[in-house]
């Protein structure tokens, strides 16, 4: 789990141009939106691609997407349980 | 009047040139220096393409002498190429990337006005604002356009925009006209020689 979650990490950076960040900065329990790092709904999108891309998970409910990029922590949960990528 | 002009070699504020590209740094670095020199903190810059980085750099620029902050200034710009950098990403992701995945954060900027509500989100400006396409920046009749917006009106200032970008170029020109100043003195030889002095300056 916790190699995904710096892959994770790793991917957000550089998908979303977050170039003053690194993996590092970002703590796994870190809000992804709002106060934490301040990502918006284009930012949201984009993560929605990168799961289907990366780990084959297509989202049917958009609105799904609050609760699974809340953080690093819950997007790895949920990565863990429904990746088709292997 | 207040005037910035970036294009690829020179970033230059009311004639003076404040820095040159001597690296010739692409233009996505180039542009990364001129956020640095302006001391700015807007990571959303960093997400921006080319078209609304540059406008952004020039309107912060013009910002840093006069605020635009919550001011009822509308924005009046044009270009030639309108979102051609952004388009050509686009149907790149489309059509030629083997995986041909769309991307959100490319697809936003196929529209060049999205640069002026770049510019209205950051300085919640609720002010009107239009984009034309020309050919060039004669073309464009900038004396009507400014009597258009200042008369009848309570407007004060209003900024003007020639951005264009295309898949070479930078050549950004932001001007801030104050009503005095239109009133008083206008004729579109200076707007012209603003425009076109980046040619002759030297530091």
């Amino acid at each position: 789990m916790s190699e995904l979650k710096e892959e994770l990490k790793a991917r957000i950076i550089t998908q979303l141009n977050l170039e003053d960040i690194t993996a590092e900065d970002l703590q796994d329990d870190t809000p992804l939106f709002g106060e934490g790092l301040g990502l918006d709904s284009i930012d949201a999108l984009e993560l929605i691609v990168m799961l289907d891309k990366s780990y084959g998970i297509k989202l049917a409910d958009p609105k799904e997407g609050r609760k699974i990029f809340e953080s690093i922590n819950t997007m790895a949960e949920y990565i863990e349980k429904n990746r088709k990528d292997s | 009047m207040i005037n910035c002009r970036i294009t690829n070699s020179k970033w230059i504020f009311n004639g003076n040139t404040l820095l040159e590209n001597v690296d010739h740094l692409p233009r996505s670095l180039w542009l990364k220096e001129i956020y640095k020199q302006l001391s700015l903190n807007y990571p959303k810059f960093y997400k921006m393409d080319l078209l609304s980085k540059s406008t952004f750099l020039a309107v912060e620029t013009v910002h840093q002498s006069k605020s635009l902050y919550q001011e009822n200034i509308p924005l009046i710009f044009a270009n030639s190429s309108g979102s051609y950098t952004a388009d050509e990403q686009h149907a790149k992701n489309l059509y030629q990337d083997e995986d041909k995945q769309v991307s959100p954060a490319t697809f936003v900027y196929t529209l060049p006005n999205i640069a002026m509500g770049e510019l209205s989100i950051r300085h919640q400006l609720h002010s009107k604002n239009v984009f034309f396409i020309f050919d060039s920046f004669d073309e464009i009749n900038w004396e009507e356009i400014l009597k258009i917006n200042f008369q009848n009106s309570d407007v004060n200032n209003i900024l003007l925009g020639w951005t264009e970008v295309d898949t070479e170029n930078l050549d950004i020109w932001i001007s801030l006209i104050p009503k005095d100043w239109w009133m008083n003195s206008f004729s579109d030889i200076p707007l012209k020689e603003t425009y076109y002095n980046v040619y002759k300056l030297k530091k």
